[in-house]
C-alpha cells in the first residue's frame, strides 16, 4: 500500500473543487481565530487574577507594617521623653508628687499606651494605667512587693485604694525590669499578659543613670496592648474573604484578622507566669493552622526572611496566594506580617467571561462557516458554466455565448470578456479562410508560368510529383512522362558523382543554391544548370521543391575568353619591356614578367595594389598630372619619371595607353616601360658641366664669344648676353647689329683691332663701352685672339668681354667726393688741417685755420706756414693752458684721438678760447702717417658760459638766503648768513643791513666787512630823514645803484659818513614789509659798498639784492609772526598746564571718590565708570561702556528708575533719588541708594546724566544685625515678663484661693522671673555702656591679690551651696585698670565655673605674670610683654568645640535652657570680653566635653607705664 | 456629648507652659499635653490626637518655623489647628509668622485671663 498514499495526495492536489477552495481557507482562519482568541482571553485573566492579587497583598503588607511601626513608636518615646526629662533634671525623681505627675502626663499624651511604669533600684515604683479607667500603682521600700493600687481621676488625683497585690516586686518579676538593667539602654521585653486583661501587651524598657556617678537611677517602662494591632487587621478590607496575620520569628502569634485569642494562661497577677503564646500551627483557626504548618515545611521562609516573599499553597484544594513580609525595628523585634487570600476569589469572575466568551466564538464559527459555503456556493455556479462554455469552444463549436446576469460582477466581467473573445475568434477564423483560398490561386499560377524550370517530388524518393512548364520544354519530356518517376529513372544526371554532392548538401543543409551540374536532356544534349532545391511542407507532407536555371551558353563563352587570354599572357609575358595595367586608381590589374623582374617583386605581391609608392617621391606629382591630362581625344602620353627599385633610384620612361570601355568610361590603363637611366646620368652630367660654365662666367661678369670667319657665325656665352642686356633665349645678334651697340667713337677702335688680330694673328684688347637696349652705358674690356687652322690660317676669332661699368663709376665718383670735400673745407667756419707727421709739416690748412690762429702776414708767407706752423701755435697757447695742450699733443702721438679746449693769444693779444679736435691717421703697422684736426672758435660760447655761471651762482646764494629764511626763525641769524653770502657772492667790500625804525631812527643792525675797511660798528642815527621821494622810490620796492656816493643827489648827510668808512659806490635795495599792513612801509635797506674802486654796479647785481631783500621782508614776517606765536603758545602752555591740573584734580576726585560715579547717556548708555562703581558692580569700565544701566538694573526696579530718568530728561525735577538693586557680572544682587543728577550744556541741552550709587549692604547688614539684636533681647524681655504677667494674672483671679501651694507656685514663677529680668536688664546695660564707650572707664592702681580676694568673696556663698571648692592662687601685682569691671569679670567667670560644676568639684582660680619665655606658648596672638594671665578652670561638662568662638558673643548660651536652670542671662561671657578687650586684653576658652572648661584671660601691665 | 479638646503646649520655658495649662485647664476645662522642646512636640503631635496647637517659636533644638513646616508637610497632622504663642514682635518676625500656614498668633506676654478666649476665637470653638 505505500503508493497509495501519494496518489491520494496527487488528486487531492489536482482535482480540488473550487467549492472547497473557496470555503476551507476562509473556515479554517475563523476557527483558529475564534480559538486563539478564547485562549488568550483566558490567559490574559489568569495573568490579571494573579497580578491583582500579588498587588493587593504586597499594598496591605505595607499598610500593615505602616501601622506596626507607629503604634510601635510611642512607647519608645515615651521612655525615651522619661529619660531626658530626668537628665535635663526637668524631673526630679526624689519628687515622688512630680514623678507621679510626669506619668500621669505622659499617660494623657498618648492615649494608646496601656501604662507607663518607673521603678528604681530600691524598690520605689509607680505606675500609672488606663484601663481604660486610670489606676496608680504604688510600692515603696521597705515593702517593694507590696504594691497599692489605687483610682485616678482626669485631673490625675489620687481617689480610693483599689486593691493591694502582695508579692509581685516587679524588679524580680517583670522581664522589663531585668533586661533594661542587663542591657543598659532602651528596648523591648517578651510578650506577656497584662494583668488580668485577656489581651497581650508589649512593653519598651528603658534604664536611667546619675549623669555624674553613672549609677542606675532607675528604669521606666511602658506597656501597649497588642490586641489594638489585631483590631487593625480585622478592619483590613482583606480580612472579609482572607487573612493577616502578624507572628514573631518563631512563629509565636502577634496579632490575627481572625477573632481567635493569641494565648492561653493561668489568671493571677504576681504569679510566676502561666501565660503560653499560641503558635501558628497551633491556631484554631484552620486556615491559619494550615498556612503555618505549610511554613514550618520552609524553616528558612520562617527564621532568616529579609526580603517580602510570595508564596503559594493549597487549602482544601484551593489555591492560596500568601505574601510573608519581614518587619525588624533596631530594638530587637522581627516579626512576620502575613497575608493571605484564596485565588477563587479573584476566579469567579473570570470563569463568568470565559463562559460566556466560548459561547460567543460558537456562534462565531458557525455564522462564519455558513457564509463561506453560500459565497462558495454562487461562485462555483459561474464558473461551472464558464467551464462548460470553454470547452465546447476548444471543441470548435464557436457560437457559445455565456450569460452576463450574475449577481456576481467579477463574474459578469469574466462573462463579457470570454464572449468577445468568443467573437473575436469566429471572426478571425472567417478571414483567415478567404486569405488562404487567394494565396493559393496566386501561388499556382506563379508556378505553373514561372520561367524557371520548377519541380515539386517527394522528399523520400525524389519522385516528381509536379512540374512546370518551363520544365516541361528544357528537359524535351511531357508532363505525363516525368510525372512519378524519379531523376534517375529519367536519367537526368549527367554526372552521378554530382547527384551525390547533391543528396549530401540537401542532407546536411536541408536545401541547396545555386548547385552547378550538368543534366542530359531527352535529346541528350547535355546542359549545365544551376540547382536550387528546398525541402517543404506542403498539405502536411514534406515535399521537395527543385529549381533548374540553365547556364549553358555562359559556360562556353567563359571558355573561349580563357584560352584568348592565355595567348595574349604568353606575348605579354615574354616581353622585354615592361608592362602593366592599371585601373584609374592605380590599383595594378597586372604586371608582366620583366616588371617585376625590373622592380624586384613577384607578382602576387603587387597585384590588386597601387603602383604609386613605386614612383620617386618628386615625381608623384608630374605623373599624376601626366595622367590628369590624358582623356578619349588623347589618350596616350609618354612619361618620364624615377622609380624606387630594391631601394635605388632608375629612371623610366612609359607609354601609357588609356583604355575606355564602349561608354567612353575610362576603365583601364596599359602602360609599357624601359629602363632609361644611363641615358639620364649622362645627359645630367652635361648639363651640370654647363651650368658650372655660366656660373663662372657670372661671377666674373665675362662674357665669352667666338666668331667663326667662314660662316660668319656667332656665339655667346649666357653672360655675354646679360653683359649686353639681352635676353640669353634669343639668338646672338649679328655683326651689324652688334656694332649698333657700340658707339661711333669705339666702334672704329675695336674694328681696327679686331682687323690687326686678323691680319697678324696677335691678340687684342680694347675698352669701350656699349649702349644697351635699357639706355644705360655699360663698360666694356674686349679681348680677342684669332685661332688658326692646320694651315696657320685665322678661321675664328674668340675672345672675352668683362664688364667694367662699376670700376667706372666708382672712379667717377671718386673725383666727385674729392671735389666736394675741397669745396667744403674751404667753406666751413672751423679750421680744418691735415699734418703730415713724416715731413712735420701741414700738407693742408683750410682758410678758416688761418683765420682762426691769425697768422701775421708779416711774419712769414703762406707758404712757411705748412713747416713753421706747429711752433707757433703751440707757442701762443695760454700758458695756463699749454702743459695740458702738450700732454694732449703725447697721448695723440700715440694714437688717441685731441680734444681740448684752451686759451690762444692771437697776435694783436686778443685772447681766444679754441676747440680743437685731431685724429691721427694710421697705416696697417701702427705707425702714424698724419694728423687731421679742426679748430673752432668756442669764444663766444665761452662767455656765455661764464655768465649762465655767475647767474647761476647768484641763483644760488638766493636760495640759499630763501632756504634760511625758511629754515630759520630767527632774524638775527638769517641776516648775518645773509650779508656774509652776499658780500661773497659780489665779491662787495662791505655789505650792511640798516634798519629804518619807526620811530625815525636807524640802525646798522648787521654787517659784513672785508678786514681791509673799518666796521661801521652797529651805528645809530637817532634822526634818519630820507628825501620824501628817496623814501617813496624805496617804498616802492626798487633798488638804486650810487656810482660815486660823493655826487649822489639824495644822500647829502651821509656824504661824510661814506667817506669815513671809505665807500665809493654802493648799491641800495630796500626791504619793505607790506604784510598785515594797509600801506607797505620801509622796514630797513641792504646796502652794499664798493670802497676799493668805482664799481661798475649790473642791473641784474641791483635786481639780485632786491630780490634778497623781497626775501628778507618775509623772513622779517616770518619771525615777527613767529615772535607772536611763541607768546600764545607760551599762554596756552599755562592754561593747558591749569587745565590738567584741573582735570586731574576732578578726574583723581571722580577716580578715587568712595561712592559709585557713572556718567550715563540719556538713552542710559554707560560713558564713564569710576573705580568704586565698578568694584560694586562687578564689571570693568571697558564692559561697562558696552551696556546700559537698564541692563544692569535688578527688574523689579527698573521701571522707577526709568520712571524717576523720563522726569530728569523732561526737566520736571532736579535730581531725584531712589533705593534699587542691581545685578553684579557674577549674578549676585547689590542693593544701592542711587542720585541721580542730569548735567547740560549753556544751551539747557542734556548732556548725560551723573549718577551716583551708594552699596547699602553693609548698611543693611548693620540694620538688620540691630534688627535681631532687638528682636533676641525683646524676645528675652517678653519670655519672663510674660511669665510674671500670667503668674500673677492666675493669682488674680483668685482660682488657686483655695489651692494655697499652686498659688505658691505661681508666686514663685513671678518672682524668679522678675530677678531674671532684673539681671537682664543689668547686664543689657553695662554691655551697652561698654560698647558705646560713652562711659570711660575710671582706671587705677590696683592690686591685683585683693581683686581676686574680692571677686571670691562675693561668689563664695553660692560655691558653698553646691559644696564646690574654690582654688585660689593669687598675685602680687599692680595693675592699672578698672577695678569695679575687673571684679565683674572675674566673678562673671567664677560664678559660671560654679554653676557648672557638680556638687563636690574644685574650682581654680589663677594669676601669674607672663614675660616672654613663657607668653610663647600661651596667648593667641603675640602680646606686648609683661602682662597677667588669669586663668578660671572648672570639672564642669565642658563646651562643644563648635561654641568655643560663639559663647563670647551676645545671647550665645551654650544651650538656652541654661538661662532658665543658672540664672544667665547670655550676657555675662559678652561683658567680660568687652571689659577684657577695653584693658587691651584677650579672652578666650579651651574646654573638652565631659572634663572642664578653663578660660583664660590677659590684661598687659604696660597701660600703666604708658598712662604715667 | 461633648468631648473635651486636647492641646498641645510646646514651649522650652516651662514657667510659661505652667501658666498656660492653668490658663486652659481652669478656666477652659481643656485637656493639655504639654512638651518641653520642639523634638518632644513634634512625636507627640504625630503619635497623639490633637484638636490644636499652641506653639512657642523660639526654642533651642527645632523652631517653631520648622515645626510648622514640617507639620505642613505631614498628611496625618496637617489638618492640626496651629497658634503661635510668641515673644517675637518686630516687622521681620510678624512677615515670617505670616508666611506659616498657622490659624493665628498670640503674642507674649499675654493675659491668662484671656488667653483661652483668643484661642477659642481663632479655632471658633464655642465657649
Amino acid at each position: 500500500m505505500p503508493i497509495a498514499f501519494p496518489k491520494f495526495l496527487h488528486r487531492l492536489s489536482t482535482n480540488v473543487p473550487l467549492s472547497w477552495v473557496l470555503t476551507v481557507p476562509f473556515v479554517l482562519p475563523t476557527i483558529g481565530a475564534v480559538a486563539l482568541v478564547g485562549y488568550l482571553f483566558h490567559q490574559s485573566g489568569q495573568a490579571t487574577v494573579e497580578n491583582m492579587g500579588r498587588k493587593l497583598l504586597a499594598q496591605t503588607n505595607e499598610r500593615v507594617t505602616q501601622e506596626v511601626k507607629t503604634y510601635l513608636q510611642t512607647p519608645l518615646l515615651i521612655n525615651r521623653l522619661n529619660v531626658d526629662a530626668v537628665n535635663q533634671k526637668q524631673l526630679d525623681l526624689q519628687n515622688v508628687p512630680a514623678l507621679e505627675s510626669a506619668l500621669f502626663n505622659r499617660l494623657q499624651q498618648f492615649e494608646r499606651v496601656t501604662a507607663v511604669l518607673f521603678v528604681s533600684p530600691q524598690g520605689k515604683f509607680r505606675v500609672v494605667e488606663q484601663l481604660p479607667k486610670l489606676y496608680l500603682g504604688i510600692a515603696d521600700p521597705p515593702q517593694p512587693d507590696k504594691l497599692l493600687i489605687y483610682h485616678l481621676d482626669g485631673q490625675g488625683r489620687r481617689g480610693q485604694l483599689v486593691t493591694t497585690v502582695n508579692g509581685l516586686d516587679v524588679r524580680r518579676d517583670r522581664p522589663w525590669y531585668q533586661r533594661a538593667v542587663r542591657t543598659g539602654k532602651l528596648g523591648w521585653n517578651p510578650i506577656s499578659q497584662y494583668g488580668t486583661f485577656k489581651a497581650l501587651t508589649l512593653d519598651a524598657s528603658q534604664p536611667v543613670y546619675d549623669r555624674t556617678t553613672k549609677r542606675l537611677v532607675g528604669v521606666f517602662a511602658v506597656h501597649i496592648r497588642l490586641d489594638y494591632l489585631s483590631e487593625f487587621l480585622r478592619h483590613l478590607d482583606i480580612s472579609r474573604f482572607g487573612q493577616a496575620i502578624i507572628m514573631d520569628q518563631s512563629g509565636a502569634l502577634v496579632a490575627t484578622s481572625t477573632p481567635e485569642q493569641l494565648y492561653e494562661a493561668e489568671a493571677g497577677i504576681g504569679h510566676q507566669n502561666q501565660f503560653k503564646q499560641l503558635n501558628i500551627n497551633e491556631s484554631h483557626d484552620n486556615l491559619t493552622r494550615s498556612l503555618g504548618k505549610y511554613l514550618y515545611d520552609r524553616p528558612s521562609t520562617l527564621r532568616s526572611l529579609e526580603q517580602p516573599q510570595d508564596l503559594e499553597f493549597r487549602y482544601k484544594g484551593e489555591l492560596q496566594y500568601v505574601k510573608i513580609t519581614p518587619f525588624h525595628d533596631p530594638y530587637g523585634l522581627n516579626w512576620r506580617i502575613l497575608t493571605v487570600i484564596p485565588k477563587a476569589y479573584f476566579l469567579e469572575p473570570i470563569q463568568h467571561n470565559t463562559r460566556q466568551t466560548i459561547l460567543l466564538c460558537q456562534l462565531t464559527l458557525g455564522v462564519a462557516i455558513g457564509l463561506g459555503l453560500l459565497a462558495a456556493n454562487r461562485l462555483t455556479a459561474g464558473f461551472a458554466q464558464l467551464n462548460r462554455a470553454s470547452r465546447e469552444l476548444a471543441a470548435g463549436n464557436l457560437d457559445q455565448r455565456l450569460p452576463t446576469d450574475s449577481p456576481i460582477y467579477e463574474l459578469n466581467g469574466l462573462a463579457q470578456t470570454f464572449n468577445q473573445m468568443a467573437e473575436q475568434l469566429q471572426q478571425s477564423f472567417d478571414r483567415i479562410k478567404t486569405t488562404l483560398k487567394g494565396s493559393e490561386e496566386k501561388f499556382t499560377t506563379i508556378f505553373r508560368t514561372s520561367p524557371d524550370p520548377i519541380a515539386i517530388a517527394s522528399l523520400a524518393e525524389e519522385r516528381l510529383l509536379e512540374v512546370n512548364d518551363s520544365l516541361i520544354e528544357f528537359f524535351g519530356y511531357s508532363h505525363a512522362e516525368m510525372i512519378g518517376c524519379t531523376a534517375l529513372e529519367l536519367n537526368l544526371w549527367n554526372d552521378l558523382n554530382e547527384r551525390d554532392q547533391y543528396r549530401a548538401l540537401l542532407q546536411q543543409q536541408k536545401r541547396v543554391r545555386n548547385l552547378e551540374v550538368q543534366i542530359r536532356t531527352q535529346s541528350g544534349e547535355v546542359k549545365t544548370i544551376l540547382l536550387s532545391a528546398e525541402i517543404r511542407t506542403l498539405e502536411g507532407q514534406d515535399r521537395l521543391i527543385v529549381m533548374y536555371r540553365d547556364i549553358s551558353d555562359r559556360k562556353a563563352v567563359e571558355l573561349a575568353l580563357q584560352q584568348s587570354e592565355a595567348r595574349y599572357r604568353a606575348i605579354v609575358e615574354d616581353q622585354t619591356e615592361l608592362i602593366a595595367r592599371f585601373l584609374p586608381d592605380t590599383t595594378l590589374l597586372f604586371a608582366n614578367a620583366a616588371y617585376c623582374r625590373c622592380f624586384g617583386i613577384n607578382q602576387e605581391d603587387v597585384i590588386g595594389k597601387s603602383y604609386s609608392p613605386n614612383i620617386h617621391e618628386a615625381d608623384r606629382d608630374q605623373v599624376a598630372r601626366i595622367m590628369q591630362s590624358m582623356s578619349i581625344v588623347n589618350p596616350t602620353a609618354i612619361v618620364e619619371n624615377r622609380v624606387i627599385s630594391n631601394g635605388d633610384i632608375r629612371w623610366m620612361q612609359w607609354v601609357n595607353r588609356m583604355l575606355f570601355d564602349e561608354q567612353g568610361n575610362f576603365t583601364e590603363l596599359q602602360a609599357v616601360g624601359r629602363d632609361i637611366t644611363k641615358l639620364k646620368q649622362i645627359e645630367e652630367a652635361l648639363r651640370k658641366s654647363e651650368a658650372n660654365l655660366l656660373q663662372a662666367q657670372q661671377i666674373a661678369q665675362v662674357g665669352s664669344w667666338e666668331i667663326d670667319l667662314e660662316t660668319e657665325k656667332i656665339t655667346w656665352s649666357e653672360e655675354l648676353f646679360h653683359i649686353f642686356g639681352l635676353d640669353p633665349a634669343q639668338l646672338e645678334p649679328s655683326r651689324i647689329e652688334l656694332l649698333k651697340i657700340i658707339p661711333d667713337e669705339d666702334r672704329g677702335v675695336l674694328n681696327a683691332a679686331i682687323k690687326r688680330s686678323i691680319a697678324e694673328g696677335t691678340p687684342y684688347e680694347v675698352e669701350h663701352h656699349i649702349h644697351r637696349p635699357d639706355g644705360t652705358i655699360c663698360y666694356i674690356i674686349s679681348k680677342g685672339q684669332a685661332a688658326l687652322n692646320d694651315q696657320q690660317q685665322v678661321y675664328k676669332i674668340y675672345g672675352t668681354a668683362l664688364d667694367i661699368t662699376e670700376r667706372k663709376q666708382a672712379e667717377a665718383a671718386l673725383q666727385e667726393s674729392e671735389t666736394r670735400f675741397r669745396q667744403l673745407a674751404e667753406t666751413v667756419r672751423e679750421g680744418f688741417f691735415v699734418f703730415e707727421t713724416e715731413s712735420s709739416h701741414y700738407s693742408y690748412v683750410n682758410p678758416a685755420y688761418e683765420a682762426i690762429i691769425g697768422i701775421p702776414s708779416q711774419a712769414f708767407l703762406r707758404e712757411e706756414l705748412s713747416s713753421k706752423g706747429m711752433s707757433y701755435w703751440l707757442n701762443n697757447i695760454h700758458p695756463d693752458d699749454r702743459n695740458r695742450i702738450e700732454a694732449g699733443l703725447q697721448r695723440e702721438r700715440q694714437g688717441n684721438h685731441f680734444y681740448e679746449e684752451y686759451r690762444f693769444i692771437r697776435p694783436n693779444g686778443e685772447i681766444l678760447w679754441l676747440l680743437s679736435q685731431a685724429f691721427p691717421i694710421q697705416d696697417e703697422t701702427g705707425t702714424i702717417l698724419r694728423i687731421v684736426g679742426t679748430v673752432e672758435d668756442i669764444t663766444a660760447r665761452k662767455q656765455l658760459e661764464q655768465s649762465l655761471r655767475s647767474q647761476a651762482e647768484a641763483e644760488h646764494l638766493l636760495a640759499t638766503i630763501t632756504q634760511n629764511i625758511r629754515q630759520s626763525l630767527e632774524l638775527e641769524k638769517i641776516l648775518a648768513t645773509t650779508v656774509l653770502e652776499i658780500q661773497r657772492t659780489l665779491n662787495a667790500d662791505r655789505v650792511l643791513i640798516f634798519r629804518l625804525n619807526p620811530d625815525g631812527s636807524g640802525q646798522v643792525i648787521q654787517e659784513a666787512v672785508v678786514p681791509t675797511y673799518p666796521m661801521t660798528d652797529q651805528m645809530r642815527w637817532e634822526d634818519e630823514h630820507f628825501p620824501e621821494e628817496c623814501y617813496e622810490y624805496y617804498r616802492q620796492g626798487n633798488p638804486r645803484i650810487v656810482p660815486n656816493v660823493a655826487t649822489d643827489e639824495w644822500a647829502g648827510c651821509l656824504t661824510e659818513f661814506l667817506q669815513e668808512v671809505g665807500v665809493k659806490s654802493k648799491v641800495v635795495a630796500p626791504i619793505v614789509q607790506t604784510s598785515g599792513k594797509l600801506s607797505a612801509e620801509v622796514w630797513g635797506l641792504l646796502i652794499v659798498h664798493a670802497c676799493s674802486h668805482y664799481r661798475h654796479w649790473q642791473e641784474s647785481e641791483a635786481d639780485f639784492l632786491q630780490r634778497i631783500c623781497n626775501q628778507l621782508a618775509i623772513a622779517i614776517d616770518q619771525a615777527n609772526l613767529y615772535q607772536q606765536l611763541q607768546i600764545e603758545l607760551a599762554e596756552r602752555r599755562q592754561t593747558e598746564k591749569a587745565l590738567r591740573v584741573s582735570e586731574e584734580q576732578f578726574r583723581r576726585a571722580f577716580d578715587d571718590a568712595p561712592i559709585g560715579i557713572s556718567l550715563i547717556s540719556p538713552t542710559g548708555q554707560f560713558l564713564k565708570a569710576n573705580t568704586c562703581y565698578c568694584d560694586i558692580i562687578g564689571y570693568t569700565e571697558a564692559e561697562l561702556l558696552a551696556l546700559t544701566f537698564q541692563e544692569l538694573t535688578y527688574p523689579a526696579d527698573l521701571e522707577a528708575d526709568l520712571a524717576g530718568l523720563r522726569q530728569l530728561v523732561a526737566g520736571e525735577i532736579r535730581s531725584f533719588q531712589m533705593k534699587k538693586r542691581y545685578i553684579t557680572k557674577q549674578g549676585t544682587i547689590v542693593p544701592v541708594l542711587l542720585n541721580v543728577a542730569p548735567i547740560r550744556d549753556e544751551d539747557g541741552q542734556l548732556l548725560y546724566l551723573v549718577g551716583h550709587i551708594q552699596d547699602t549692604r553693609d548698611y543693611l547688614k548693620v540694620e538688620r544685625m540691630k534688627e535681631e539684636f532687638i528682636s533676641v533681647v525683646s524676645h528675652e524681655l517678653r519670655t519672663p515678663l510674660t511669665s510674671i504677667r500670667g503668674a500673677l494674672g492666675i493669682l488674680e483671679t483668685g482660682v488657686f484661693n483655695d489651692r494655697p501651694e499652686k498659688a505658691q507656685h505661681m508666686l514663685q514663677i513671678a518672682l524668679n522671673n522678675s530677678e531674671r529680668l532684673v539681671r537682664l536688664v543689668n547686664d543689657i546695660l553695662t554691655l551697652e555702656r561698654l560698647e558705646s564707650g560713652k562711659v570711660q572707664l575710671v582706671m587705677e592702681h590696683c592690686q591685683v591679690e585683693d581683686l581676686m580676694q574680692q571677686a571670691v568673696d562675693s561668689v563664695q556663698a553660692i560655691a558653698d551651696q553646691s559644696a564646690i571648692t574654690l582654688c585660689l592662687t593669687p598675685l602680687r601685682a599692680n595693675l592699672w585698670a578698672a577695678p569695679d569691671t575687673i571684679i565683674q569679670t572675674f566673678t562673671n567667670l567664677l560664678s559660671n565655673a560654679i554653676k557648672f560644676s557638680s556638687t563636690g568639684n574644685t574650682v581654680w582660680f589663677k594669676a601669674e605674670m607672663m614675660d616672654e619665655q613663657k607668653s610663647s606658648s600661651t596667648t593667641r596672638s603675640p602680646l606686648p610683654t609683661p602682662y597677667i594671665l588669669f586663668t578660671i578652670k572648672d570639672q564642669g561638662r565642658g563646651i562643644p568645640q563648635n561654641k568655643l568662638d560663639v559663647i563670647f558673643e551676645q545671647f550665645q548660651q551654650v544651650d538656652v535652657s541654661d538661662s532658665r536652670q543658672k540664672g544667665g542671662t547670655g550676657l555675662g561671657l559678652a561683658i567680660c570680653k568687652k571689659i577684657v578687650q577695653q584693658h587691651g586684653g584677650q579672652i578666650w576658652v579651651e574646654s573638652r566635653l565631659g572634663e572642664g572648661s578653663t578660660f583664660y584671660f590677659t590684661l598687659p601691665l604696660t597701660m600703666k607705664n604708658e598712662s604715667n | 456629648m461633648k468631648v473635651t479638646k486636647r492641646i498641645l503646649i510646646v514651649d522650652d520655658e516651662e514657667d510659661i507652659r505652667d501658666v498656660v495649662r492653668v490658663s486652659l485647664e481652669e478656666f477652659a476645662g481643656w485637656l493639655t499635653i504639654t512638651a518641653a522642646s520642639g523634638t518632644e512636640g513634634l512625636l507627640i503631635a504625630k503619635t497623639e490626637a490633637l484638636d490644636a496647637i499652641l506653639l512657642d517659636i523660639s526654642m533651642p533644638d527645632i523652631n517653631g518655623f520648622e515645626i510648622c513646616e514640617e507639620l505642613q508637610a505631614d498628611s496625618e497632622t496637617q489638618m492640626i489647628p496651629v497658634i503661635v504663642l510668641t515673644a517675637k514682635v518686630l516687622p521681620s518676625d510678624q512677615n515670617r509668622l505670616a508666611e506659616l500656614e498657622v490659624a493665628g498668633v498670640i503674642t507674649k506676654p499675654f493675659d491668662p485671663m484671656t488667653i483661652w478666649r483668643q484661642v477659642a476665637e481663632i479655632l471658633g470653638w464655642s465657649v
